[in-house]
């Protein structure tokens, strides 16, 4: 993966505290967590004096202010807003030097039964055990096996993950089973990944999720490499049963298949492609 | 435990029904041709089976010709999609198919129909 210039070491002079120059590293943005009553919060390390600006998006492009002040050396942030977005992310503004990631949340409603889903946000930790580690015994995470073409079945039974190893990362996708009656919801945490990617997409039958935590028309926002007679195929939460988006004589049937944020799909390809994506924040 | 016989090549729907079965007390086994079920069915006993009308390149109604002349009593649940022709479908039930389902039909309404033509 490609480091965009801009996301390099920065080192720029700027006007500090008694008109000293002093020289500013674009900071690291770090500690997600995401609190069971709403709240998230991360952490960064900042120089003594210098001022900041928290910024947040849903979409990358309008970037609004959340808070502002002076850094005490470190900049531990706590929006009390987040239970008003399904998906938030975040980044700290030094007078135009702009931190060096993204940090967010993602946040999946799990119906009763079934849900195909995706944890887009790189973390330190996405074993089973650390993501869903709030849900009820029964709960199954399944993934497929392009090569026996079969769903694994990793089940949650007292309180333990028969694969607590198994990890759910951006660009996978699972199926994901609420054995209970009750909504419930699960929030990722984590950075978001910037540069080239080049994800393969085999021929067949695959379960596939977009690397970047964006939504939108699979084709031309996602980018995802559509061919003549491929079929994607997505799970409608709420009526529990699949959705058929056949890609025949160059157009989609009735409508494009849009995908959700934390959403993953099924695609039936005729043949092996690349799903390729340049995404940088400016 | 009841026991199915799933046949359909389409792997979302068949992965993720039999997968729903399972947690729901019904053991399915899968097939993705036509070869495969026949050959499952000679050496095994299912209490169901489903069938997909339109299975890839081969004929869902020879198999449900088949599964009749194997078993007259075995109730054989055909697999429709939106796209497979009503007379098709008709044709299946005048060859002795207890039901049609839909792959649009909820994962619910498909086991209660199971459980139905089971019991």
């Amino acid at each position: 993966m490609k480091i965009p210039a801009f996301l390099e070491k920065i080192s720029v002079k700027i006007a500090a505290r008694g008109s000293k120059a002093a020289q500013i590293d674009p900071p690291r943005l770090g500690s997600p967590v995401r609190f069971p009553y709403g709240p998230f919060q991360f952490k960064a390390q900042v120089g003594k004096g210098i001022a900041y600006e928290i910024q947040a998006s849903t979409n990358f492009k309008n970037w609004s202010s959340v808070s502002a002040g002076t850094s005490a050396g470190q900049v531990d942030f706590v929006d009390s807003e987040a239970s008003k977005f399904s998906y938030r992310f975040y980044r700290l503004n030094l007078n135009g030097i702009y931190s060096a990631n993204l940090v967010g949340y993602v946040t999946v409603t799990l119906p009763p039964a079934f849900a195909m889903i995706a944890d887009p946000l790189r973390s330190a930790n996405n074993r089973v055990a650390e993501l869903f580690k709030e849900m009820p015994d029964g709960a199954t995470l399944s993934k497929f096996d392009s090569r026996l073409h079969h769903l694994s079945m990793n089940k949650l039974e007292h309180g333990k993950w028969a694969n607590p190893g198994e990890t759910l990362g951006p660009g996978e996708g699972a199926i994901f089973f609420n054995p209970t009656s009750d909504y419930k919801s699960l929030s990722f945490v984590g950075e978001v990944e910037q540069g080239d990617f080049s994800t393969p997409v085999p021929g067949g039958f695959t379960i596939q999720s977009s690397s970047i935590p964006q939504a939108g028309r699979l084709d031309t926002e996602l980018g995802f490499p559509i061919d003549e007679g491929d079929v994607i195929h997505l799970f409608d939460r709420d009526r529990q049963s699949y959705v058929l988006y056949p890609y025949q004589n160059h157009a989609w049937g009735s409508e494009p298949p849009i995908v959700s944020v934390g959403e993953s799909f099924w695609v039936a390809k005729k043949s092996a492609r690349n799903w390729i994506r340049n995404f940088y924040v400016e | 435990m009841s026991r199915v016989l799933f046949i359909d090549d389409e792997i979302p729907i068949r992965e993720t029904l039999s997968m729903y079965f399972n947690l729901k007390g019904i053991e399915v086994t899968s097939a993705a041709t036509g070869t495969e079920a026949r050959q499952l069915a000679e050496a095994n006993i299912y209490d169901l089976v489903i069938l997909d009308i339109h299975l890839g390149e081969e004929d869902g109604l020879a198999l449900l010709d088949f599964f009749r002349q194997k078993d007259p009593k075995l109730p054989v649940i055909m697999f429709s999609s939106s796209g497979d022709d009503p007379e098709v479908i008709q044709q299946a039930l005048a060859k002795g198919a207890t039901a049609c389902m839909s792959t649009t039909d909820s994962l619910d309404n498909l086991l209660k129909e199971v459980q139905r033509a089971i019991h």
